[in-house]
Order: structure tokens, then sequence, then C-alpha cells
């Protein structure tokens, strides 16, 4: 099996043509969402999540018990009433969901906060407005340093945990992004680095067939370097020292919401304090058999 | 859900701070109060979350709230069992209030009556609490109530129970036991009360009432504000204030505000003269009274005594 998992829409047509693939498969609601999992009976495919964009808030999800071993990622633009979470507080605990909230409405910021206090993972993902970086920084800072249990939100424990003073850590992965980890392919067969990329026809193939030689691709091979080309422009970004863990993923906003800087940074530190408190904590581990 | 707050009322955001704080310290009871804690638009929701995070929540209010707060406090905490929710109900003698207060109350009462504890709150010697008796039965109260002695707020004009008055104030709480014992409700102090201001005799029946659990003490009964400023004790809340982030746990504020009290009672010894020689506050058995009356020495004189009770 290929390192890659595949990020992809519902298509039978398409998942008839995969096999032994781990697949995210995207969708819009949750009509589909047992009819999406027996489609994964044949070919050796597996589901690695379901990635469900939905344009209502949590609270309209029909949430049920026979979701219970879906992984799924839920991206939502609001939560809904309180009261209405708090009925529904065990089901989403009980869950092998993580709920990502959008960084457009202030409001989530405290709504992650609240959710994770209660034992529900969950996320930030990035809308298009600018974003609140000391809201953000003071949801990393009770993420990573907070004293009584909690549960975990992304993208900062991906971010911590992986985290590495040595090379490039790029928590895009939490949201399916990252070419290392991911790659995205719709239904025509046209495989890109990412969703934006697939949506803009930035293709590195096409045909499913190309996928085991995907290494040998070149627009794959150019890509793995392209990062680099960032440092040969006249970019404040390329100066950063949170680069490594941000890896310019906030560019275009910099000059006009600097704010990400001190954020990574802080980060890092939030990093190198997980790092710390992992090896204290860590038990003796003997050979296994 | 969380719309922004404005400033002067509790956030979410340091709600979740300080019941992190509270469980953290192994601290799984959490009292709200005001001002008037129902006025605040989350209070519902507050409790809910409170009580999702499996703390005992103690609101303290006069029963007094909006007809949609009423409605929805109604609606989702009416059926929380007594073991997770529980009020104490400051009520004012029904001759003081006015009609519309009065109605508010009785309906507060009817229906979380079951969850509530009467509290009232003694600022003169000469007090009336029978219809307290009535609430009881009638709205089914615990049958505890809880008695607060005011003291004075250095700093501000309050109406509190002068020290010489305090035997006088004894000697009419002392003359309702016998109506206490016969409904069977059980008065218990608030802090603040000292020994002395009760005869032999009358400890001996208070000792009897309340199945030899007396208490004389006054020390930090920690309050902390929604810009999360902390202090000692109500009637301190004007001098002392620390950030709450200056503290790992409430072991370390109460620490913090101990010191403090005993340093304190260094300076003055408790609320007489006689206090500074006294075997009883010696062996801790009586604290002195409250602390706030020895404060008030501190207002009209030089700064000379330990900094620290300054600051």
């Amino acid at each position: 099996m290929r390192e890659h998992f595949l990020v992809c829409p519902f298509d039978e047509k398409l998942l008839s043509r995969l096999k032994n693939e781990r697949i995210a498969i995207v969708t819009n609601g949750f009509e589909q969402v047992h009819h999406i999992c027996e489609s994964f009976n044949d070919n050796g495919n597996t589901l690695h999540c379901l990635v469900i964009h939905y344009s209502g808030s949590v609270v309209s999800i029909p949430f049920h018990e026979n979701l219970k071993n879906i992984p799924m990622a839920i991206f939502a633009n609001e939560l809904g009433p309180f009261k209405e979470i708090m009925a529904r507080i065990h089901m989403l605990r009980e869950l092998n969901t993580r709920i990502f909230l959008n960084s457009d409405n202030k409001a989530n910021y405290t709504n992650i906060h609240i959710l994770a206090s209660l034992g529900v993972d969950c996320g930030i993902f990035f809308g298009e407005n600018e974003i609140d970086w000391s809201a953000l920084n003071d949801l990393m800072t009770y993420a990573i340093y907070a004293k009584v249990g909690h549960a975990t939100i992304e993208p900062f424990m991906y971010a911590v945990k992986h985290y590495s003073p040595d090379k490039l850590t790029d928590f895009g992965t939490v949201y399916f992004e990252n070419r290392e980890s991911y790659l995205h392919i719709d239904k025509d067969e046209n495989i890109a680095h990412t969703s934006k990329d697939l949506k803009a026809g930035k293709f590195i193939a096409t045909g499913v067939e190309a996928l085991s030689q995907i290494r040998e691709n070149k627009f794959y091979q150019d890509a793995e370097y392209a990062w680099q080309e960032f440092f040969l422009n006249e970019n404040p970004c390329a100066y950063c020292q949170a680069w490594r863990i941000c890896v310019g993923k906030f560019t275009e906003t910099f000059e006009k919401n600097p704010g990400c800087r001190q954020f990574f940074i802080d980060l890092m530190d939030a990093a190198d304090f997980y790092r710390t408190a992992e090896s204290k904590n860590k038990k003796k581990e003997i050979w296994q058999p | 859900m969380a719309d922004s707050e404005p400033d002067d009322i509790l956030s979410w955001d340091n709600l979740i701070y300080l019941a992190d704080l509270m469980e953290h310290s192994g601290e799984m009871g959490i009292s709200l109060l005001g001002g008037e804690p129902t006025l605040h638009p989350s209070f519902v929701d507050f409790c809910l979350y409170l009580l999702e995070r499996k703390f005992h929540v103690n609101v303290f209010t006069s029963g007094i709230m909006g007809e949609k707060m009423f409605n929805e406090a109604e609606r989702v905490l009416s059926g929380i069992h007594p073991d997770r929710l529980s009020f104490v109900c400051n009520v004012n003698n029904p001759d003081k209030s006015s009609f519309s207060e009065l109605e508010n109350v009785k309906r507060f009462l009817k229906t979380f009556g079951h969850l509530t504890t009467a509290g009232f709150n003694i600022y003169k010697p000469d007090f009336n609490f029978d219809f307290i008796f009535q609430y009881v039965n009638e709205f089914g109260l615990r049958r505890h109530l809880r008695l607060g002695l005011a003291h004075p707020i250095p700093g501000k004009h309050n109406s509190f129970v002068p020290i010489d008055k305090m035997k006088q104030m004894a000697a009419k709480l002392i003359a309702y036991l016998p109506v206490l014992e016969r409904l069977k409700i059980k008065a218990g102090f608030d802090c603040g009360f000292p020994l002395c201001i009760f005869t032999e005799e009358q400890i001996g029946q208070l000792y009897k009432h309340n199945a030899g659990h007396l208490s004389f003490g006054c020390g930090p009964a920690v309050d902390i504000g929604p810009d999360m400023t902390v202090w000692g004790c109500f009637p301190l809340s004007n001098i002392q204030k620390k950030s709450v982030y200056e503290f790992d746990s409430m072991q370390d504020i109460r620490k913090y505000y101990m010191d403090i009290h005993r340093k304190t009672r260094i300076e003055v010894a408790g609320i007489l003269e006689d206090c500074d020689e006294c075997v009883y506050r010696d062996e801790q058995l009586c604290m002195g009274g409250c602390l706030a009356h020895s404060y008030t020495h501190f207002f009209n004189e030089a700064n000379i005594r330990f900094q620290e009770i300054y600051q």
C-alpha cells in the first residue's frame, strides 16, 4: 500500500476503480453516510475519514447511535444554541468525530473552548475573513497548557505533537491538505496535491493508474522542493522564525494582519513545552516481542 | 452560541478558566453570586455547563428574575437533583418588599423551593424572620436557615449590627430556637459571629440545636469577580484584590488570604479589646468576629502596621 491517503468526492464509479486505498470521502451532508460506508466493502479500500462540509449549524446535524464508529471530520460554520448542544453532548463525546468550526465566526473561538472543555474533540478552520490572532492564541494556550484534562483542539495538537526543531511541520494535514500525506482526486480521476489545486485545474496526473507511480511523477517531484522558492523572493515570511511551523500559509494576509508571526512563535514555544512534558512523563519501555 | 459578553459580566472563557482552576484544586463545588447571578444572560447555560462538568452548583439569589429568565430556568433547572444544584434565596421581610418583588420571590420559591435554602441577613439587632417559617412550609424549602451577619465594608457605608448591639441581636436569635426546633428547621451561622456575644446558657442551647456543630469562625471565603480579580471575602471586597492569574490553585489563594488575615489579627485581634487576651480566641474556638471590623481601625490612622494588610 502506498503511503498517501486519497481525498475524493463520493463517486461509486471512481471508488470501483480504486483498489487497496485509504480514502477520505468529501461530502456535504449526512444523507449518504451509510451508503458511502457500505460502498467500501469491495476492492480492499478502507474509509480513512468522511469529510463533511456542512452548511447548517452543528445542532442541526442528525447525530445518531449508528454513526458511532464512522470516522468523521465535520466542518461547520456555527455551533447552534448551547442548550441544544448539551442535549447532544454525550453522543458527541461518543462519536469518532472531530468538529471543526469556522474562524470567520468570532463566537467560534469560545465555542471551541467550550466543546473541548466538555470532552468533544474539535478544531478551528480558517475562513476567508481576517483571523483574530489574539483569540487564536488564547485558544492555543488553553489547548496545550491547560492543567485540567480536555479534548483535543486542532490544528494545535497536531502541530505540537509532530513538531521537530529540525524539519518542517505542516499542520495542513488536519485539513487533509498536505502533499506528503494526501492526494486529491476528482471523479474524472484528475490528481492534485491540494483541493485548491484540484479546483484550479493544477493537476499532477490524470487516471488512477498514475497513483502507483506518483513518486516518480515529474510534477510531484517538482512540488517537493517548491517551498524553497519561497526564500528566493522578497517576502517578510522568509525572515520569520516561525516559518517552519506555518510553512507560509498566511503569506497573503501577513501585511494586512501580521499577528500570525507572534502566534506561530508562541505555538513553537508550546510545542517545546509539550515535548518536554512528554519526555518527562515517558514511561520506561522495554523491548517488544 | 457564545456571543461576546459585556466586560462587567463573567465571560464563557473566564468561566471555563475558573472551572478548570477549581477542578485542578480538587474542589467540585462552585457558588454563583452577584449582584444577582440570574441577571447574567447566560445564567442557565452556565449552570448547565458546570453541572455537565460534575460540579455541585450553588446559586445565591434574591429569587427575583425576569419572566424570560424564570421560564428558561424553570424549564431547564427545576428538575435537577438537589445533590447537584441548590439555591440560597436571601429573603427579605415581606413588609419591606414591594408587591411585585414579593410575587417574584414566591414564584421562584414555588418552582425551586425543593432546591432552596432560605437565607436571612441580620443587619440590625432587632429583626424578625417569622415569615420564613411560612415560606418553608408553603413552598417546601429545605429545613435549614442560613443566617448571615452583615459586617462593615471598609471604605463604604452599609448597614450592619454595631458591636455594642451584638448581644441584643444574639438574645433575639436565641429566642427563635424553640420555634425552629418545633418546625425542625436548623439554623446555621454564616461566618463572623463572635462566641462571647452568647451567654454560657445560650451556647448550650445552640450546641443542642446544631447537634454539637458550632462555629464562630472567620476565614477567607474567596470571591472571584467577572474581571478575574480575587478577594478574601465579601466584606473585604474593596481591599487586597489580586488577579486570579497570580495563583495556581484555590489552595494558594486561600493560603495567601489566610496569611494576610493572620497578620491582620496580630495587629487587631478581634472586634473587642478583650479579644487580645481571650483564651478561646487563642485556642481558635472563636476567631474574634469578622475581620472587616478590624479593618475599619486602619482606615483612619497612619500607615504603621504590617504592610501586607494595606495592599
